[in-house]
């Protein structure tokens, strides 16, 4: 067990984080070409080609902007409810 | 009535009463055959027929009454006992097992009650049974998040029964048939149900209470309260209108309260908000395939869920701790964890190949073919933040992100296989999803493998995934020891300051009235003592010479009367 944690583990490489950001892009990109070759069965924009990838982004967005923007109004200390 | 030993929650209720008495090896044979019998019970009870019909009053109570949308709740039900005491097979405190499978044994009730006030009665002993799994941690914080669970579901019972008294009053049956919210009596009990799914607003029980059970007690209440609650509303309510609204305020709620929490079990908590409120939507919709959607999900739901809070209950078990600003790089020693912890992530964001895409997608598709496409885009949009959520952040900040230096060992084996077994489910659902469908409770045939489905969900999942990490270089992120204000604000604070002031001023108005009664009574006091006290008036002795004298004057006025009149 103690060897195991020794061994340097290869996600903790700092060259990592690069690999995976250029593994997810290629596959981003694998689907938004494979979105060309399918029909799509919805109508109307949520049938239009790219909404979802461009939909997920402004999701991405938005998530962050509300959570960070809720947290600066609602934060409080941990021992809030302590009295 | 001999059918009536063959209620699924038969087996539960015995099981938790022999646990009480047993321990070591005949313990965890209880725990675990306890289960299976009720599943076997489950699957061999005749369909749609009532099976147990107890006269009371002028009504007849049915407390087994049987059909598809019972027998799918009661098979996960019976499915996820087995997991929870699998997994909580060595938990030392047998009250908390003792309420837990009590609890469940009540849940089933509720899931086979056919009238409804069979349906209150097992909603109240829930709430007791899950309450004191709550307690059950002995902790100064679980007795406090124990009472505020306790009250707010005892406010719901009393909802619950006023509006069951009121229709029972205005149609004079009990049968728990559907109905839509048209009466005061049918707003009542709609209001009792949904209260226990966790909605507005009263939505902070469940992230409150939850995550004060002990490592094990949060799988068993995760799975019961909220998806009896789904039950009911399928059954009673499907197509009300109201609940399109409350599930997507649920839904949305919970990702910004579990994108802000810093307690990894808390976040689960909103996270099941979250999810229950796309199963609340889904019976809003009310169409058969939305219907078939909800409880799909309510299904495919549970056991996802339970995996996720098993393995961050693991790692509270073999850290202590609490935080994602504890955790960090517990990947090294805890792998297998780990996985089990990404496999219901992905389940739950509704990843292709998993459990949660095949639920998922039917009510959507309701929505869809129901014209409802603005709930369509934010069903979509709740998907998407679900992944940010529990697919990513809870993923990271635990497992992986700055190393916290800890190298807790994997949890014990029955935990660790527990785990294993709910994970395998979520995969093996999301490969075999017409298997699964046979199980719903309507003939609607569905097919989520198209290829158009398929890439669109993947770019649904990654885009925003991608775009999160982005923004997020972008904008910087940075968890806090800090706590975000909820709606239990309202009770915890603004309730307490009218409570403190309705006690201030009663106080004033007793003292008041305290102080005007002695004051009365001092001045009554006052005459009497003068007039009958020592000295009085009254209470002088007369004499005799007075006496002499008054009885003449008397005699006096007698002889002049009698002069005059006569």
């Amino acid at each position: 067990m103690s060897d195991q944690t020794q061994k340097s583990h290869w996600l903790d490489d700092p060259a990592t984080p690069k690999r995976l950001w250029t593994v997810l892009i290629v596959i981003l990109v694998i689907l938004l070409v494979a979105e060309l070759f399918v029909t799509h069965s919805h109508g109307g924009l949520m049938g239009a080609t790219g909404f979802h990838a461009v939909y997920g982004l402004v999701i991405g967005l938005l998530s962050i902007v509300a959570s960070k923007g809720w947290k600066k109004i609602f934060k409080r200390k941990d021992t809030y409810y302590d009295e | 009535m001999s059918d009536l030993l063959l209620h699924p929650a038969l087996p539960m209720v015995i099981g938790a009463l022999l646990i009480l008495k047993l321990s070591g090896t005949a313990r965890s044979v209880v725990l675990l055959a306890a289960p299976l019998i009720s599943l076997g019970l489950v699957w061999n009870v005749t369909d749609n027929a009532v099976l147990v019909a107890i006269p009371y009053m002028e009504w007849t109570l049915e407390p087994f009454e049987t059909d598809r949308l019972s027998r799918l709740f009661a098979t996960v039900f019976a499915l996820m006992t087995l997991a929870g005491n699998l997994y909580a097979l060595k938990q030392e405190k047998t009250l908390e097992l003792f309420a837990a499978n009590m609890y469940i044994g009540f849940s089933m009730g509720v899931v086979f009650a056919g009238d409804l006030i069979t349906v209150f009665i097992f909603w109240e002993m829930m709430a007791l049974a899950s309450s004191t799994v709550i307690f059950s941690a002995g902790t100064a914080t679980a007795r406090a998040a124990g009472m505020r669970y306790m009250m707010v579901h005892l406010l719901g019972g009393v909802v619950l029964m006023a509006g069951i008294a009121g229709e029972v009053a205005s149609t004079g049956s009990i049968d728990f048939v559907a109905m839509m919210p048209d009466t005061l009596p049918r707003w009542l009990i709609l209001a009792g149900f949904v209260l226990n799914t966790g909605a507005p607003p009263f939505s902070a029980w469940v992230p409150d209470s939850y995550p004060e059970a002990s490592y094990s007690g949060m799988v068993f209440l995760s799975a019961f309260t909220t998806k009896t609650a789904v039950y009911t509303l399928a059954r009673g309510f499907p197509g009300a209108e109201v609940l399109i609204f409350i599930g997507l305020f649920m839904i949305f709620y919970g990702i910004l309260y579990g994108l802000c929490e810093n307690n990894a079990r808390k976040m689960l908590g909103y996270s099941i908000v979250n999810q229950v409120g796309f199963m609340v939507t889904a019976i809003g919709i009310g169409t058969e395939l939305a219907i078939n959607g909800a409880v799909a999900h309510a299904f495919a739901h549970i056991i996802y869920k339970a995996v996720l809070i098993m393995a961050t209950g693991s790692v509270l078990y073999v850290t202590g701790k609490r935080r994602f600003t504890e955790y960090g790089g517990l990947f090294r020693t805890m792998p297998l964890t780990a996985i089990c912890c990404i496999i219901g992530g992905l389940a739950i964001s509704a990843f292709p190949f998993t459990s949660g895409f095949v639920a998922k997608a039917m009510f959507s598709e309701a929505a869809y073919r129901e014209g409802l496409y603005w709930v369509w885009f934010l069903l979509a949009a709740g998907t998407a933040g679900v992944f940010l959520d529990v697919g990513i952040k809870l993923q990271y900040f635990v497992f992986f992100g700055k190393d916290s230096g800890l190298r807790p060992p994997e949890p014990p084996v029955h935990m660790r296989a527990a785990m294993i077994f709910f994970a395998a489910l979520c995969i093996i659902i999301g490969l075999a999803p017409q298997t699964f469908y046979q199980l719903l409770p309507y003939e609607q045939p569905y097919a989520p493998y198209t290829p158009d489905h398929v890439v669109t969900q993947f770019q649904l999942l990654l885009f925003s995934g991608a775009g999160f990490f982005l923004f997020l270089k972008y904008f910087g992120w940075k968890l806090f020891d800090s706590l975000t204000l909820d709606l239990d604000w309202l009770y915890r604070v603004w309730g307490r300051k009218l409570v403190a002031s309705f006690v201030h001023d009663a106080g004033l108005a007793r003292d008041s009235l305290i102080k005007d009664f002695a004051d009365g009574a001092r001045g009554t006091i006052d005459v009497i003592a003068h007039r009958h006290g020592p000295g009085g008036i009254l209470a002088r002795t007369p004499p005799t010479g007075r006496m002499a004298f008054w009885a003449i004057v008397m005699l006096a006025v007698y002889l002049l009367i009698d002069f005059v009149w006569m």
